[in-house]
């Protein structure tokens, strides 16, 4: 197996994209309304002791990847079926991941074009970016974070003339129960997902860069996307954020600065597809890694093309309609990614310590 | 659309299967080949506008059996 080396930086880099990836598009603890941003928050503090889990797991064992970890801890067969089900998780959200960026070209910018068309040029460029490793995504990731976080704080900044105090009073009129469930859904979605980050990083600097790269990343991450939580409130409202599928798209579309720098929507739209390809790259990677440990591959890079290709597929057929996969986000998500964020890495932390413990004394 | 899927299997084939056959092991261009084979069956259904079931909804329909929406 080769070693692939992404420095700290890269990985930061890699996982401030991931964290923004599908939520920069459709915002984060949506459920919490006009709160959303106290939501994004809180969620931010309870994704900390997960995060802490996984960095964890990855540097008891360190220059391994979740699924040598899961074979060194429970032996072949368990370890085996541990894995299965995360490369199901991988598969699946980013067969999830694609479907949102595919609708969002569908509704905002090729409304004629069939679905499956994007989703395939989408799934081409993933191909070609994960064949060639983890160090390229590692690299472009470097370069293209700050082109992203630029564009989006300018783009907050610029709308600051649109913004409306009022919209973000009274604070807490509902009480806590949104905020909680807003929360909840901010951790699940996507804090806790940077589970799918313990499958990747095989080979890292040190002990302690699980430990920097997943919390400066996801504090990064959440930070931004709480500012634009909080811009789409002051901006849209609490009745437009709740009827409009892309809150951040929609509330840009509002920059307008002396008549001059206006319609600038495209330039977001390219940040939106830019954090989202990172976060289906690593989706697809983490698959391919797990399957290439299980079916006993020599270098997961075989498999990439069938598996992208299988991925693009669920990815159209997984839902009817925009409004079934908004529904799905909000209804089914959080529920169904609580054993792969939760429940399994607690789980696989104990089985790791008990084993360290173990290799000490003998 | 059946074209468009047949003729990006084909360039597929032609750009990735046929160096395989030369250079990687047997194991690798077997799996290759049957996820190949799976996903074209599957594109061309797609292409074909047959009704696919949904992993997505199997998954909801578990959960909400669960918590008894």
């Amino acid at each position: 197996m080769e070693k692939e080396l992404i420095t700290n930086k890269q990985g930061i880099m890699m996982t401030i994209l991931f964290v923004l990836g599908s939520n920069l598009l459709l915002g984060i603890a949506e459920e919490a309304k006009r709160d959303s941003w106290i939501a994004a928050l809180l969620s931010i503090i309870m994704a900390v002791p997960a995060l802490l889990a996984y960095s964890r797991i990855l540097s008891n064992f360190p220059g391994k990847n979740l699924f040598e970890i899961l074979q060194m801890v429970f032996g072949r067969f368990f370890g085996g079926v541990i894995s299965i089900l995360y490369i199901w998780y991988a598969f699946h959200l980013g067969s999830l991941v694609v479907r949102n960026f595919s609708e969002f070209i569908n509704v905002i910018a090729l409304p004629e074009t069939p679905e499956l068309f994007i989703v395939i040029v989408f799934m081409l460029l993933c191909i070609w970016a994960v064949k060639d490793g983890i160090e390229l995504l590692g690299k472009w990731s470097e370069f293209f974070t700050h082109l992203v976080i630029f564009f989006i704080i300018a783009l907050v900044l610029l709308s600051i003339p649109n913004m409306e105090i009022n919209n973000i009073l009274p604070i807490m009129y509902n009480g806590p129960k949104p905020v909680i469930k807003g929360a909840i859904s901010g951790f699940a979605f996507p804090f806790a997902e940077t589970v799918i980050f313990t499958m990747v990083f095989g080979a890292l600097k040190d002990k302690s860069s699980p430990y920097r790269i997943l919390l400066t990343g996801m504090l990064v991450g959440g930070v931004i996307l709480t500012i634009v939580a909080l811009m789409n409130i002051l901006v849209l409202g609490e009745k437009f954020m709740s009827i409009l599928y892309f809150s951040t798209y929609s509330s840009i579309r509002t920059v307008n600065v002396g008549g001059f720098i206006q319609r600038v929507e495209g330039s977001v739209a390219i940040s939106f597809m830019i954090a989202g390809f990172v976060k289906v790259c690593v989706c697809l990677l983490a698959a391919c890694k797990g399957l290439a440990k299980v079916l006993k591959i020599e270098s997961y890079r075989v498999i990439v093309t069938p598996v992208a290709l299988l991925m693009a597929e669920v990815a159209y057929v997984n839902y009817i309609s925009i409004t079934v996969m908004i529904d799905w986000n909000y209804r089914v998500y959080n529920i169904y990614a609580l054993p792969f964020q939760v429940l399994l890495p607690i789980i696989i932390l104990i089985g790791s310590e008990i084993k360290i413990r173990r290799s000490k004394k003998a | 659309m059946l074209v468009f899927v047949v003729l990006l299997y084909a360039f597929i084939v032609v750009f990735e299967l046929l160096p395989m056959i030369k250079k990687s092991r047997r194991k690798d261009f077997w799996i290759y080949l049957i996820g190949l084979a799976a996903s074209f069956v599957v594109a061309v259904l797609i292409g074909l506008d047959v009704r696919l079931p949904s992993p997505s909804k199997a998954i909801k329909n578990i959960v909400l059996m669960l918590t008894g929406d």
